[in-house]
C-alpha cells in the first residue's frame, strides 16, 4: 500500500509555520492562536490512522465467453482493511470494455460489513481477450490528510467473440473435396442433382436405371448425378499491417468478417483452415465440426498485426496448410506488397484465390492542401492498378467497406468469378 | 454503496467555502475600519480580502486544490492587517477566526476533491465533519488558553521558544512531505 499527503498535508503545516512566525515577527500571540484549530486537525490526522494492511480483492465474470457487445456481470470480492472507516474500489477497464449503468469507482464503508461484494456490469465493445482490472483502491485516514493507494490484479479474463454475419451466399470454389457435404460437385456419380445419362453397363445399380429414357431408346440407360461433397477453405489474414485506431481497425473488419466466413463454411459442412500471415506466421489446420469452429474462433481472436521489416512471401507457408484445389480467400487491406506478392504466388501455383479487400481510405483523414490531394489521387491510381492485377491474374477482388453486409460483398466476388470462368489447375 | 460524482454536492461545498470567506473577510474589514487609525491599513486589509476571495473561488470553481492554501493565508493575512491597525489589546475572536479558516479550507478542499472521481457516501462525510469540528474547537480551546497566558504573562521567553521550535519543526515536515510526493501517482479510474 503506497501513501501520499492530499492537498490539505501539503498546505496546512505552511500556514501554521507561516502564522507563528508572523506572530513571533510582530509580537501578536493572536496570529498565533489563529494558528492553533489548524495545528490541531494536523496533530490529529497524523496520529489518528495507521497505514492499512492491503485488503485481499478478487473479481470473478459471470461468464467468461461472450459475443462482442453482449453484458457481462462481474463481481469484486472485498475484504475489508480493518484500519480505514471507508475503501473506494475502482475497477480499470481495458481499451474496448466499457461500463455499462454504474459508478466506478464505488465507496464501500467498514460499517456494512468486512466483507463485501460489488456487482458491475461491462460491456466489450469489440472482439478480443480483455484482462479486467487491476483494480484500484483508495482510501483516505480520518482528516483526510493521507490518501493510501493500492492496485492489485483482477485475474478476471473474458474473451469475447466477434459477431458472426450469417451468410446464405458464399464463394462458390472451383473444385471440391473427396468427403460428402452440401455443394454439388461438377464430377459425376452418386448424388441428387441430375447429370447426365449413359448406356447401361454391367455393375450399373439397377435403381440408377432410367426407365423412361431406357423406353424411349430401346435398351437399359441409367442416370448419373452430381455428388454431394465439402470443400476446403483457407482464410489468410493479411497481418502485416492495419489501418485506423484500434477500435474500428481494418485489423477488428478482418477477424469480423473471417469470424463470419467461417462459421458459414463450416455450417455446410465444409472444411475451414486460417493462416495469419504478417510479421509472424501463425495458423489452424483446415477442420470441420463444432469443436474445430470453436478452436478457430479461438484461434481468431489472438490474431494481430506484428510489425516486420522481414521479406517474405508465400514459401514461408507450410505445404500441409494448403490442400490441393483448397479455396484460399485473403482478407487484406492491400497495403502490403508482401501479402500481395504471396496471393499472386499462390494463384501462379494453381490455387484458387479470392480476395476480400478492407478499405483504408476510411481511416485516413481528407487531404488539406492541393499536393496532398494530388498525392491521394496517385495513391488510389496505384490501388486500382494493385486490384487490375489481381483481377488479371483470375483473382476475384471486391471491397467490403464496414457499413455494408458482408454478403453482398461475397455475392460480388462470386459473381466475378462465374463470369471470368475461373478455371484453375 | 452510494453513488459518486453527482454535480449537486460539489457545487454545494464551493458556495459553502466561498460564502464562508466572504463573510470571515466582510468581519475583518468591517473590525479594521472600525479600529484602524490609518486609512491604508484599512485599505491594505481589503485588497487582501478581496484578493484571498478571488483565489478560493478560483480554486474551488477550478478545483485546483494547491490555490486553497493561498486563499486562506491571504485571509489570515487580512487578519494581521487589522491587528496591526488595531494596536495594543490582545483580541479575542482570534480563535474564532482560526477556526473559521480551518472551515473555509476544509469546505474548498472537499469542493475540490468532490469534482474528481471520488466516490462519496454521506454518513462517512458526517462522521468526518464530526471529527473535524471537535478537533478544530480542542485547536480553538488551546489557542483561547494561549492568548490568556500571553495577556497574563506578556513577553514571555518560553512562548518565543516554543513558536520558533514550531516554526521549525512544521517547515521541516512541509520539506519532508513536499519530497515524499516527488514519485510517481497512481492515476485513478
Amino acid at each position: 500500500v503506497s501513501w501520499a499527503p492530499t492537498a490539505r498535508l501539503l498546505a496546512y503545516p505552511w500556514l501554521i509555520a507561516a502564522l507563528l512566525l508572523a506572530a513571533l515577527a510582530s509580537g501578536r500571540p493572536e496570529l498565533a492562536a489563529v494558528a492553533a484549530p489548524l495545528a490541531a486537525l494536523l496533530l490529529a490526522g497524523l496520529l489518528s490512522t495507521r497505514r492499512p494492511q492491503l485488503p485481499a480483492v478478487l473479481v470473478s465474470a459471470a461468464e467468461g465467453r461472450v459475443i462482442e457487445g453482449d453484458r457481462v456481470d462481474l463481481t469484486v470480492d472485498v475484504a475489508f482493511p480493518g484500519e480505514v472507516e471507508a475503501l473506494e474500489v475502482g475497477l480499470l477497464l481495458p481499451s474496448g470494455v466499457e461500463l455499462v449503468e454504474a459508478d466506478n469507482p464505488r465507496l464501500l464503508a467498514r460499517a456494512d460489513g468486512p466483507r463485501q461484494i460489488l456487482t458491475v456490469s461491462v460491456r466489450p465493445r469489440r472482439w478480443g481477450v480483455f484482462a479486467l482490472g487491476p483494480v484500484h483502491l483508495r482510501a483516505f485516514d480520518d482528516f483526510r490528510l493521507r490518501r493510501f493507494e493500492a492496485r492489485l490484479d483482477g485475474g478476471a479474463v473474458i474473451r469475447a467473440y466477434p459477431r458472426a454475419e450469417r451468410l446464405r451466399t458464399l464463394v462458390r470454389p472451383a473444385h471440391t473435396h473427396l468427403y460428402s457435404g452440401n455443394r454439388v460437385a461438377a464430377r459425376k456419380g452418386e448424388g441428387i442433382e441430375f447429370a447426365d445419362t449413359r448406356p447401361y453397363v454391367p455393375g450399373d445399380q439397377l435403381r440408377s436405371v432410367n426407365w423412361r429414357a431406357s423406353a424411349r431408346r430401346g435398351d437399359l440407360w441409367v442416370t448419373l448425378r452430381h455428388p454431394e461433397r465439402n470443400v476446403d477453405v483457407v482464410l489468410l489474414l493479411d497481418t502485416f499491417t492495419h489501418a485506423g485506431a484500434a477500435d474500428g481497425s481494418t485489423l477488428e473488419q478482418m477477424v469480423r468478417g473471417a469470424s463470419s466466413l467461417a462459421s458459414a463454411w463450416l455450417r455446410e459442412r465444409d472444411r475451414v483452415g486460417v493462416i495469419d500471415f504478417g510479421g509472424t506466421l501463425r495458423w489452424l489446420e483446415v477442420g470441420g465440426g463444432l469443436r474445430h469452429a470453436y478452436r478457430l474462433v479461438d484461434a481468431l481472436l489472438d490474431t494481430q498485426v506484428v510489425f516486420s521489416y522481414a521479406w517474405k512471401g508465400s514459401e514461408v507457408i507450410p505445404i500441409r496448410l494448403l490442400p490441393p484445389h483448397a479455396l484460399v480467400v485473403g482478407l487484406s487491406p492491400l497495403l502490403d506488397q508482401r501479402f500481395l506478392k504471396a496471393l499472386l504466388d499462390l494463384r501462379g501455383r494453381g490455387l484458387d484465390v479470392a480476395v476480400i479487400e478492407l478499405p483504408v481510405e476510411p481511416h485516413l483523414g481528407a487531404p488539406a492542401t492541393e499536393v496532398a490531394l494530388l498525392a491521394r489521387r496517385m495513391w488510389r491510381l496505384e490501388r486500382e492498378t494493385v486490384r487490375a492485377r489481381l483481377l488479371q491474374a483470375g483473382v476475384g477482388v471486391a471491397e467490403w467497406a464496414e457499413s455494408e453486409p458482408l454478403e453482398a460483398v461475397v455475392a460480388e466476388v462470386d459473381a466475378w468469378r462465374r463470369r471470368a470462368r475461373l478455371r484453375v489447375r | 454503496v452510494a453513488p459518486s460524482r453527482s454535480t449537486a454536492r460539489p457545487l454545494s461545498a464551493a458556495l459553502l467555502a466561498a460564502g464562508l470567506a466572504a463573510v470571515l473577510a466582510a468581519v475583518v474589514l468591517v473590525r479594521a475600519a472600525a479600529a484602524a487609525e490609518a486609512p491604508w491599513l484599512v485599505d491594505g486589509a481589503g485588497a487582501a480580502g478581496a484578493v484571498a476571495l478571488l483565489v478560493i473561488a478560483a480554486a474551488v470553481l477550478t478545483a485546483r486544490a494547491a490555490a486553497v492554501g493561498w486563499g486562506v493565508a491571504l485571509l489570515a493575512a487580512e487578519y494581521a492587517i487589522f491587528l496591526v491597525g488595531r494596536g495594543a489589546p490582545l483580541d479575542a475572536y482570534a480563535p474564532l477566526l482560526g477556526i473559521g479558516l480551518v472551515l473555509v479550507a476544509e469546505l474548498s478542499f472537499t469542493a475540490c476533491e468532490w469534482r474528481g472521481p471520488h466516490a462519496v457516501d454521506s454518513t462517512v462525510e458526517l462522521r468526518r465533519w464530526s471529527r473535524l469540528a471537535l478537533a478544530a474547537a480542542a485547536g480553538g480551546g488551546v489557542g483561547g488558553g494561549a492568548l490568556a497566558l500571553a495577556a497574563a504573562v506578556p513577553g514571555s521567553v518560553a512562548g518565543l521558544v516554543i513558536g520558533a521550535a514550531g516554526v521549525v519543526g512544521l517547515v521541516g515536515l512541509a520539506a519532508w512531505l513536499r519530497a515524499s510526493t516527488s514519485g510517481e501517482t497512481q492515476p485513478a479510474p
